[in-house]
């Protein structure tokens, strides 16, 4: 199990960013709570 | 949620050693796909109950494919988000799906659906896109890259909603689907009104 926790854990990391940066070019979050955005995506 | 989130992203980050900055998209990302995922569920459970599951996934997709490009208001805290979309959309399916049972009910609907939309429109190319206070817009690019974007929307809804209308003639269901997606567009301009005056 310990074999496959990185290469899970990678691809998580992967589709999180993913949807970071398309929330990041959004006008804002789809529902109703806008959290913090990280200084990284400001201004996309 | 957020607390949840919040160690989520750590573990993760933790893990394949990233900085920050990192943790903090890899929070951001996680938190947006919770809180589809969290929402949609209890939205399509609601719908599935009070047989209103087409009105339920027209309103959640409808609303929130517009609130990408045009913005809107927001809660203070997660969970007053959460409540607040779950009770949004159920109200707005509900209604979508039952109106049709009173008087006159398939008259006002046919006549209100293009109404809504069209009230919709005006305040969308008045207000949108609106910032909030967590994400401002500054830059013009994306300002007039986020308008063209709702404008896009608004033909694709105006072409589905013409669609639906000329169905409902023949098919009573289509007027249910169709005022759900008028009154999901004029809930959501509403909320450009609600960001704007704050």
């Amino acid at each position: 199990m310990k074999k496959y926790l990185k290469p899970i854990l990678a691809i998580t990391a992967m589709v999180c960013s993913f949807v970071a940066t398309t929330m990041a070019s959004s006008a804002c979050f789809l529902w109703y709570y806008q959290p913090e955005e990280p200084k990284s995506l400001q201004d996309r | 949620m957020e607390k949840f989130v919040g160690k989520m992203a750590n573990k993760i980050a933790t893990n394949l050693k990233y900085d920050d900055e990192q943790r903090a998209v890899i929070q951001y990302g996680l938190y947006a796909i919770l809180q589809i995922i969290i929402t949609a569920i209890f939205i399509l459970l609601i719908g599935f109950f009070t047989h209103s599951l087409w009105e339920c996934i027209i309103v959640y997709i409808s609303v929130a494919l517009l609130r990408k490009s045009t913005g809107g208001a927001h809660a203070k805290t997660s969970n007053g988000c959460l409540v607040v979309s779950i009770i949004a959309v159920s109200a707005l399916s509900i209604i979508s799906r039952y109106f049709t049972f009173f008087q006159y009910g398939y008259i006002i609907g046919f006549v209100l659906s293009p109404v809504f939309f069209l009230v919709s429109c005006l305040i969308i190319y008045k207000l949108a896109p609106v910032g909030t206070e967590n994400k401002p817009l500054n830059s013009p690019e994306k300002i007039k890259r986020l308008r063209k974007q709702s404008f896009i929307t608004l033909i694709f809804y105006a072409c589905i909603l013409a669609g639906m209308l000329i169905l409902s003639i023949y098919y009573d269901r289509a007027l249910n689907l169709a005022f759900s997606l008028g009154v999901a567009t004029l809930w959501q301009a509403l909320t450009l009104v609600k960001a704007v005056k704050k």
